[in-house]
Parts: C-alpha cells; sequence; structure tokens
C-alpha cells in the first residue's frame, strides 16, 4: 500500500508563553509547518484537530483563514495528539484530500487535571472520595510491575534524570534545567512510588504536522518523513487502565500493547529494527512499562537496559531524546504531535545537540491517554 | 444518607458488585451491561468482606474538587488508594487506611465502612480496607 508521507513539522515551544492562547501557539505551529512543507493554508485540503482547555481546534481558522475546508475536532485524552495524526494519514490514505493536516495546542492550569466521573460514565462517588485522580492509576500500575518484575527505586529516579538531561538539549522544552540525581529522589512524594520530579506535569504548546501521499512528494520532489504504520486502539476487556474502578480475574494485554502489535504487523518491521523512540512517560514508570508493552524488551529487563545506558541519547535505543513529556510538560491537544516532530528532526538530521548519531534511519511514536487509548507510529527516512 | 451510594456498594455483609450471568466476568461498582460479552443479564454479586491486596499507592496531596473529605487543603490527610483481590479474583479499587508500617503486595486486608460528612451537612457512607490478621 501506498505510504503516507510528512511533508512540514511546526512546533511552538512548550512550557509556560505569557500573553499567548493555546490557541495562538497552535497558529504559530501550522504556519511554521506550511514554511517547512512551502506550501500555503488554502492548499490544506482536510484538518483534524485538538485541545483540552484552549477552545474547539477549528477556531484557528479564524487567524489561518476561513478557507472553508473540512475541519474535524478531536479528542481522545492525552492520546489527542495520536488520533489527529491517525485520523489525517487515513484521510491521505482514502484520498480525500491531497494535503491533511493534524494539528493541536493547549494551555492548561498548574496542576494536576481533574478528570469528570460523568463524563467517563463512572458513578460520581468514585472522584468525590478521591479514587480518580490520574496519577494513582500510574502508581498502583508500577507499584505492582515493580513488585512483580524486580525494577528498583534507583531506576526510576534515572529514568527522570535522563528526561531532564535531554530537555536542557531541546531549545523548545518547557524544563531546560538539569534536575541532580538527589534532587529527584528527595523530591515530594506524590503518589508512592511516585515523587514531584518522577511526572511530567500540564503545561502549553502547540504542534501541527502536514501530510500528504508518497506519489504526490515525489511529483514535487520534496524531502519527507514516511509513515510506515500509523495505528490506534483504545482498551478491551481485561487490561489494566486509567479510571479502572475494578480488574478482571485475568488481566489482559493493554491498548498499548495492541497498536504496537499492530503497527509492527502493518509495517514489517519489527522493534530491533527501531533506532530513535518516543514513549509516553506521563511519568518515569509509564516510560518504563511502555517499553516493554510496545516490544522494545521483556518484562523487568527495562531494570538493565536502563542501568546501563542503553536509553541515553548515546545508548543503544535513544528514548525521549527532546525529554519527553517530563521535560515538555503535556499540553494534552499537541503532546502526541511533538513525539513525532521530534522524530522527524532525528530522521531528518536536525536534531541539533541531541541528534542521535549514526543517521537514525526509522523512528517509532507512542502516545498513551485516558480512558485507555493508545496511538503508535512508525516512521521511516526514506 | 446518601441511598444510591449504599445500594451500589454495601450488601448486608461485604462489598456488592455484578456478575455476567453469561460470561461469568465480575464488576465494581454494580453494572448494567457486561464489557466482556455485552450481555445485559447481570446478577447481584457479594464479594465478600476480606481481600488480598494487590496493589497500593497513597494520596499525598489533595486531590482537586468534586473530591470533599477533607474541606481544605490545611486539613487534608494522607490516604492510602489499592487494588484488593477479592476471593473470586476480581480486583477491587479502594481507599486504604494509612498506618504506620508500609503496606506490602499480598497481606491480609479487610473491609471497613464508615460515614463521611459532605461541606453540604449531609453524610456519605463509604468504605476503605485496612490491614487485617494474618
Amino acid at each position: 500500500m501506498e505510504r503516507v508521507a510528512i511533508i512540514g513539522i511546526g512546533l511552538h515551544p512548550f512550557g509556560r508563553s505569557p500573553g499567548f492562547s493555546g490557541l495562538d501557539q497552535g497558529v504559530f505551529a501550522a504556519r511554521k509547518a506550511l514554511e517547512d512543507a512551502e506550501l500555503e493554508w488554502s492548499d490544506i485540503g482536510i484538518a483534524f484537530g485538538g485541545s483540552r482547555s484552549s477552545g474547539h481546534a477549528m477556531a484557528a481558522t479564524n487567524q489561518l483563514g476561513l478557507t472553508g475546508l473540512p475541519f474535524i475536532n478531536l479528542y481522545t485524552g492525552c492520546a489527542t495528539g495520536g488520533s489527529s495524526l491517525f485520523a489525517a494519514a487515513n484521510a491521505i490514505k482514502s484520498g480525500a484530500a491531497k494535503y491533511a493536516m493534524a494539528i493541536g495546542f493547549d494551555k492548561h492550569e498548574r496542576g494536576a487535571f481533574s478528570p469528570s466521573a460523568k463524563n467517563n460514565d463512572i458513578p460520581p462517588w468514585v472522584s468525590e472520595t478521591g479514587l480518580m485522580v490520574t496519577t494513582q492509576f500510574f502508581a498502583l500500575k508500577l507499584q505492582r510491575y515493580m513488585h512483580d518484575y524486580n525494577i528498583s527505586h534507583d531506576t526510576l529516579v534515572k529514568v527522570a534524570e535522563k528526561a531532564f538531561q535531554n530537555g536542557s538539549l531541546n531549545p523548545n522544552a518547557w524544563r531546560k534545567n538539569i534536575v541532580p540525581y538527589k534532587e529527584i529522589a528527595e523530591s515530594k512524594m506524590i503518589n508512592d512510588p511516585l515523587r514531584k520530579y518522577m511526572f511530567c506535569s500540564p503545561a502549553e504548546g502547540g504542534a501541527a504536522l502536514i501530510l500528504t501521499s508518497e506519489t504526490e512528494v515525489r511529483k514535487m520532489g520534496a524531502k519527507a518523513v514516511f509513515l510506515e504504520a500509523t495505528e490506534m486502539r483504545t482498551k478491551s476487556y481485561g487490561s489494566f487502565e486509567v479510571y479502572d474502578t475494578c480488574l478482571a480475574v485475568n488481566i489482559k494485554p493493554t491498548a498499548t500493547s495492541n497498536a504496537a502489535k499492530a503497527a509492527f504487523e502493518s509495517a514489517g518491521i519489527g522493534p530491533d529494527d527501531i533506532d530513535v523512540l518516543q514513549i509516553q512517560d506521563t511519568e518515569v514508570g509509564a516510560e518504563i512499562m511502555h517499553l516493554a508493552e510496545n516490544g522494545f524488551c521483556e518484562h523487568g529487563e527495562q531494570e538493565n537496559l536502563i542501568q546501563s545506558g542503553e536509553t541515553l541519547i548515546s545508548g543503544r535505543i535513544p528514548v525521549n531524546t527532546d525529554g519527553g513529556c517530563i521535560a515538555n510538560g503535556e499540553p494534552i491537544g499537541a503532546s502526541g504531535l511533538r513525539q513525532v516532530y521530534e522524530i522527524c528532526l532525528q530522521l531528518r538530521g536536525q536534531a541539533g545537540l541531541r541528534q542521535v548519531l549514526n543517521s537514525p534511519k526509522v523512528g517509532y511514536t507512542h502516545v498513551y491517554g485516558s480512558p485507555g487509548v493508545s496511538a503508535v507510529n512508525i516512521l521511516s527516512a526514506s | 444518607m446518601d441511598k444510591v451510594y449504599e445500594d451500589l456498594v454495601f450488601g448486608d455483609n461485604g462489598l456488592m458488585g455484578s456478575q455476567c450471568s453469561n460470561c461469568k466476568e465480575y464488576f465494581f461498582p454494580k453494572v448494567k451491561s457486561c464489557s466482556n460479552c455485552a450481555s445485559v443479564e447481570i446478577e447481584n454479586k457479594n464479594f465478600g468482606t476480606t481481600g488480598r491486596l494487590w496493589s497500593w499507592t497513597t494520596q499525598n496531596i489533595s486531590p482537586k474538587a468534586p473530591y470533599f473529605l477533607h474541606e481544605n487543603k490545611e486539613n487534608f490527610e494522607i490516604y492510602g488508594v489499592g487494588f484488593i483481590e477479592m476471593p473470586c479474583g476480581i480486583k477491587v479499587k479502594s481507599r486504604l487506611q494509612v498506618s504506620d508500617t508500609k503496606f506490602k503486595i499480598n497481606q491480609k486486608m479487610e473491609l471497613k465502612t464508615s460515614i463521611l460528612e459532605k461541606p453540604d451537612g449531609d453524610t456519605l457512607p463509604i468504605f476503605e480496607f485496612r490491614v487485617g490478621k494474618e
């Protein structure tokens, strides 16, 4: 089947941008992506966009131009950016448009998200009694995982340490300062075993990607990064996902495992072929567990992988080279697109101080959102 | 007393949930249809009062609204959260009573019910698990 190509990428720096709305940051990213693709907004034939806290993504057309294009707002929790790309890629595959845009932006308040029980078909007493807090889910999943697979507290700290190291090499990151090991290890406990500096925080930012078909790229003679696979899955029965009020007798593979398996199958590429990765790191445990769920190691092997530096930029499987969610923060609409932006930079050899050496050829992205949504992409440089 | 909450959670002797009549999967709290086989033939199931700790964490900072068990951040008290594996095998999410010692996975847990006061003066029955005697 013909591949989908990414011909334009744009990002508004993540973090805090006083005076700029979330939408302003999305428009900024869209203009950057258009400039990168050498296209005009009027060339875009269809767009998919998402935002949780900054209004309807479609409102960006007020600034970009009211061209009358089909523009679909979507929302799938923290996986929103992944879903926008999934939808835009499928629109190109279907022939619905020559050029499609996936765009996302957000501007969140400080502090953890406060999810709605009602919106998730959960009785109100669950949140009223303090049992519907997303950070609890990560901690509960991780606590059991550490018990079953002997993951150490030291390894948790090392994942956060790497995130801030990589963030310090990324001019677009929110957290650009290295946080020393001791400071992470002694930071305030939030949900045992997870401490303050082990979490990503809601933030601000915007990202946009422009897609077209492989045929069109050849005609244009443009440079592109190709999508070898783009897959999205929601939770299936028996998996352990965020907001679950009970877990089945027999626990089944997660939405992440199912999406990853589908992507590797449709691409005909294996985890060993991937040179650079973006893995959803809502907190350090998520990065650790998602490494195995995505197929990059067996459960429990993360301890050695991380301790021996294999996930560093200089390692065998560099993970979250831009600092990930931990150093960039999480503007929900944009986060999944930021991951793909970084992989495109890496595959184009434009990642500056954090460039993975020896010209990486194949990259991977994974985003996870509530209430159990996962979107993954396999990308290649040629 | 919040009758809805009571009906959803407490039986005469234990935590109440559902079992699918068709595929026999368990659910907590009660459900209207089975998310495994989609059957709408659902029976009530009493999961009992004791189980084993399957996983745990602590909530060290106050959740945002609608959480109301501590009226303001000043009087917030750390509480535990865990999944308790009940004798039938379902793992139920619950508040945990915090004690001086750290929780241990697989330790025995007992159901404890209590009545809490809501900010509007109304009361809410609440369940939690505490470490039990082996």
